[in-house]
Formats: structure tokens, sequence, C-alpha cells
């Protein structure tokens, strides 16, 4: 933005502010500076229109709300005001422990738009008189749940209503493809984020794991392009999406006091026969069970059920079938 | 960019209002976040913008004097302009995380510090909810002996060694990642800070010394912990293995023409990578060293004999 444009916007928001009554797009080009133009001329005119549009634009992005209306004085034509009741930061009050969870919140974000978020939030908070980052105190939990560089287009969709399209690794995917969804909202649950909303090239709806998005994710389309059901329960969505398989069994041998990560993971270990202790535990996800077992080398000896077997065999073939060193 | 610049603007005279003693310009840059420069341009800026009429008691009027600023005249911008929509999801989003965090100490101040928030922002246009952010219910504890201030005694089970292990530990803080809670901690018997996964610790007893965690600014660091003497392996990854560059540092990641990666990376010993390519399940082919390379196929090719003759 050019510093005309800066300042054009500076006077704009005081001229709103300053009146109560509705201000027509004539008397403001007349008033602020940087909008003089003849009106007459339809070429001039139709570049302050557009002018005077983006500015409005500009002026709701950073969260000041211009309202429209007709002065019952004037002649009719529709104006517009910022009320200041909407404009101005109500007056708040932190007690010394809530300005530190605030200011502990602040940090949390490592993913730079939600970081300027609530930096700028912090600085407004400041401006008011209100320094809640005097108040931090070295809190003994940092946690957040991975920052997923998504998080912060799909809630400015869910804000604005906003279609969005990204590439995605579905769990069983060997490739990303690109979704279309109208998201509903966001939700962390075990410390992972998901989005849930409506699939427009599946017509249905779907939920997604943030950490499973390749690439960016690009908002489409107009704001306001469709409505978010009533009682959307995104965090349901993502549990639902994740236990929809159910678990099996394992049974493996343990040589004798070793593989101490299977008989950590064991919630009952069995007799020992000549091959080693047999070990029973639960799992869902056959290529991760298999893949870790294998770490384990001669150590364990899998036995049930007969699709990990195989499957722990195919990732010890994969990786005995290596080139010898020549 | 510049609508950074139209946010700060009109942040500022508020600031100054605000602080009608006057503000170093120094003082003004670090809270803003900009330099000295700039801010005596945005200011300058200022001082041209003011009430229609324009006239000299329309303009905002600001003093400088002995490099403190102070604003005479506001031109109706008395207050900061209200969180937008993106500030106040910021900041309640992450207070929310906190609320779902054990071991953070004030919940009742959170809940309200959210609700005020949210007042003061009037509408935040999308809803999140977080919930389960840890599921390790011991998280409480190992918060609490962080806050206590004590070493403590651990017995800790290493996955990627696959032992179990007794060490005295300077305990830094609670860390929550992937819905798991680590204790970082300065490790004494390796000397060098680490991350305990809570549900792999077994045992736990505090001492009754202090948990000095900065005994680390005190000595050099161990050379053999530099990161230039570690072993350097170079793997060939398949499209499965595609979090291993997220979650381990590599020196240098390359794209073949195949979709397959080739990753550099440092590793503690050579034992270490024989069971981190192993547990890739076949998605990693090892191209160096040679001896890391044969160290796979023979442990699993002694695996494979045992299915062959079950």
């Amino acid at each position: 933005m050019s510093n005309d444009r800066t300042e054009r916007l500076v006077n704009l928001v005081l001229c709103l502010l300053s009146s109560r009554r509705f201000q027509t797009s004539a008397k403001i080009a007349r008033t602020v500076p940087g909008y003089e133009h003849n009106h007459d001329d339809k070429k001039a005119h139709d570049a302050f229109q557009r002018k005077f549009e983006r500015d409005k634009a500009e002026l709701r992005r950073i969260g000041i709300p211009l309202q429209s209306g007709i002065d019952y004085l004037g002649d009719g034509e529709p104006g517009y005001r910022i009320a200041r009741s909407d404009f101005e930061l109500p007056q708040i009050e932190f007690t010394d422990a809530e300005a530190a969870a605030v200011a502990a919140a602040a940090r949390l974000w490592q993913q730079p738009e939600l970081q300027s978020g609530s930096s700028d939030a912090l600085r407004k908070l400041r401006a008011a008189g209100i320094d809640v980052e005097s108040h931090a105190a070295a809190s003994p939990v940092t946690s957040l749940p991975g920052a997923e560089a998504a998080l912060a287009p799909f809630l400015e969709a869910v804000a604005s209503r906003r279609t969005v399209v990204f590439d995605y690794f579905g769990p069983r995917d060997g490739a990303a493809q690109q979704r279309r969804i109208q998201p509903w909202g966001c939700a962390a649950w075990r410390g992972r984020w998901y989005v849930a909303g409506h699939d427009l090239d599946r017509g249905a709806q779907r939920c997604f794991r943030l950490s499973r998005i390749s690439g960016k994710v690009r908002l489409t389309g107009p704001e306001g392009a469709f409505t978010i059901p009533e009682g959307v329960d995104v965090l349901a969505f993502a549990s639902a999406s994740e236990d929809h398989q159910l678990p099996n069994r394992a049974t493996v041998l343990v040589r004798p006091k070793r593989a101490w990560g299977v008989r950590r993971r064991a919630d009952q270990i069995g007799p020992r026969t000549a091959e080693g202790d047999q070990a029973c535990f639960s799992y869902t996800d056959t290529a991760a069970t298999a893949a870790w077992l294998a770490s384990f080398g001669a150590d364990v000896l899998v036995t049930a059920p007969p699709e990990l077997v195989k499957e722990t065999i195919a990732c010890l073939q994969a990786l005995a079938d290596e080139k010898e060193t020549p | 960019m510049t609508s950074n610049r139209l946010a700060r603007l009109l942040n500022l005279v508020p600031y100054l209002v605000a602080r009608p003693e006057g503000v170093p310009i120094a003082e003004l840059a670090a809270d803003f976040g900009v330099d000295a420069d700039q801010i005596q341009s945005d200011l300058t800026m200022l001082w041209m913008c003011g009430l229609p009429g324009y006239g000299p008691g329309d303009l905002i009027d600001i003093a400088f004097d002995a490099d403190e600023v102070r604003v005479l005249f506001a031109a109706g911008m008395d207050r900061p302009v209200r969180l937008a929509a993106h500030e106040a999801l910021a900041l309640s989003v992450a207070l929310r995380v906190l609320a779902d965090t054990p071991g953070v100490g004030d919940r009742a101040a959170i809940a309200s510090a959210l609700d005020k928030l949210a007042a003061a922002a009037g509408e935040i246009p999308a809803d999140v909810t977080v919930r389960d952010t840890v599921i390790d219910p011991q998280a409480e504890r190992y918060a609490a002996l962080v806050a206590s201030g004590h070493a403590a005694r651990i017995t800790y089970y290493s996955a990627s060694r696959d032992t179990t292990s007794e060490r005295v530990v300077d305990p830094i803080e609670v860390v929550a990642a992937d819905g798991h809670a680590y204790l970082r901690a300065w490790c004494r018997t390796a000397g060098e800070i680490r991350q305990f996964r809570i549900d792999r610790i077994d045992a736990c007893s505090e001492l009754d010394e202090p948990s000095e965690p900065l005994r680390l600014t005190d000595q050099p660091a161990p050379t053999a912990f530099l990161a230039s003497e570690l072993p350097r392996i170079q793997l060939l990854l398949g499209p499965g293995a595609k979090t291993v560059t997220d979650a381990y540092p590599c020196d240098e990641i390359v794209g073949e023409a195949d979709g397959r990666r080739r990753v550099t990376m440092r590793v503690r010993d050579l034992d270490w990578a024989r069971r981190f390519v192993l547990g890739l399940g076949g998605e990693a082919e090892v191209l160096a060293p040679a001896e890391l390379r044969d160290a796979v196929r023979q442990t699993a090719g002694a695996a494979l004999a045992r299915y062959q003759t079950a």
C-alpha cells in the first residue's frame, strides 16, 4: 500500500468516526483528501468508486466494520459511518492470573500467521494500557498440538465461509489427491488438528487431518458461499475418522531378555516356548506395526494374525533384498 | 505489509493517549516491533491526518520533546480498534490449548480470560474445540516435579535402543506434542538436554537436591556430541517414509527422478541407524555407509530365516 493510500485510509476512518450521521460517498469524496475528483467525469468517478470499494474492504479486513444506511436528514442517498461502539476495543481488565494466561497463550504459536495474529492482538491491548507480557510467568508446561501451517487458512475460510482447495494424502492414498471442501470448523484432538466440512467432489461430509495435507491450502470463490449446519461437532468427526478401525490382536514370540519395546507394549506375556516368550498386544495399523516389529530383527517372531505375519515378512524381504556391497 | 502499517498507525495514537507522560521513541519502536526510523515516519504521517476541515485544530497533534513522544490531540482516536477476527481467534485457540493441557496453572483464570477476550472481540467467527491434547495421565505428576525445582532419578525405556536405563535428570519443563507429553530435562548421564516421553518413564523418584539444568552453561559441550563428529548416513526414501524428513534433522534432501528422496543425515551411532532403517519397513534403502547396509541386510536376513524354519 502506498503512503498516499495509508494516509487516505487513516483520514477515512477519522472522518467516518467523527459523525453519527451516515455520509454519502459523494460527500466523502469531497471531504477526505485523496478521493477528490470531478464527479461529472465518468471515468474519474468510476475510478473513485473502485478505490472507495477497495478501501472499505481493507478496513473490514483489519477489523473495522462500516455501517451503511440512509441519513434521515439527507437526500435519500445511502451513506456510511463507523459506530464508535463497533470500532473501539471495549473496556477490558485482566487479573494478574488472566494476564499471565493470555501472555502464555500468545507465545504458543510458531506458525507465522497465528503468531502475528496474537502479537497484533497484544499490541492492541497494550495500546489500551494493558500490558499482559509483564505478567508472563515461566509456565511449567508449553504445548501446542503440531502447529500446522494449514490451520490459519482454514480458520480464515471457516470465518468467511469460503471454499478451500488442497492436496491430501489419505491414510490409504499412494499419492496426494486434490480436495475441494466447504470447511465447517477445526478441532484439535489428541494433539492433532482436524478440519471437517462438506467435500464438494464427493458430495458428502468429510474430516481431514491437517498433517496429511501436502503443500498450500488455497481459498477460492466468494465469501459466504455456504452456511455451516447447526450443531456441527468437529471433534466427533475427528475421533470417528481415526477410530473406525477395530483393533486387532497380535501374537509374537520374543527372545528371552530381548525386544523390551514389545514386552512393554504387551498386555499379556504368556508361556515361554523354545522360541521365546509369547506376547500379545492390540494394534490398528497393520503396516506401521509390521515395520515396528521388523525393527527388532530376529528377536521377535510374529505368529498371528496371518496378515501381520505376511506384512512383517514383506518388510524384512524388502530390507534383506538390498544389493550386496560390491 | 502496509496494512500492518495502517493497523500500527491506528494503534499508535491510542497507545500514546494511554501514556500521557510520554514515551521514548526507542521504546515505541520496540513495542511496535519496528525500528525508530519507521516510527518517526509513522508519526510524521499521523501528523498530516485528522478531522474534516484539516485545519491546524483538526489534525492529530504530536509533541516530540527530548526524544519523548506525547499526543496532544487525538482527533477522536482515543481507544484502539477492537480485536479483528483473526487476532481474537489466534489468542482464543491458544488459550483453549492451554486450558486442555495438564499442569497449566490456573484453569479458572484461563476460562475467564477467554470470556473477556470474546467480549472484547465481539463475535469470534470460527469455533474451535480442543480436547485430549495430552492423553497421558502422568503429565500432571511431572509438571509438579518441574514446579518442585528438584532433580530426579528416572528409569527410562529408550525405544530407539530397546533398552531401559537409570539416570539422574534436572527437569526443565513438560512439553506436549503429537498427543504425548515429554519431560524436557538436562540428563546428567548424557551430559545434554534430552526429551523423555512420559509414558516411557518406568519409575521416577524426586531427589533432595535442586534441579540445575543450567549446568550446561557451566561446562563446554562434550566433544563427543559435536555434530561434525557423528557418523553420516545416506538413505533413499520411498513415498511411505515421508515423515522422516520432518521428524529428524537432515543435512541434505535431494529429490530423485523416480519420486524418491536421497537424504543425508547425522546419526548418534550406526546401531541406532540400523534400528531406525529397519523400522521404516523397507521404505528406506541404505546408500552409505556399506557397513550400515550390511548390518540392515543381515538383521533382516536372520529374522527371515526364522520364518522359513518356523
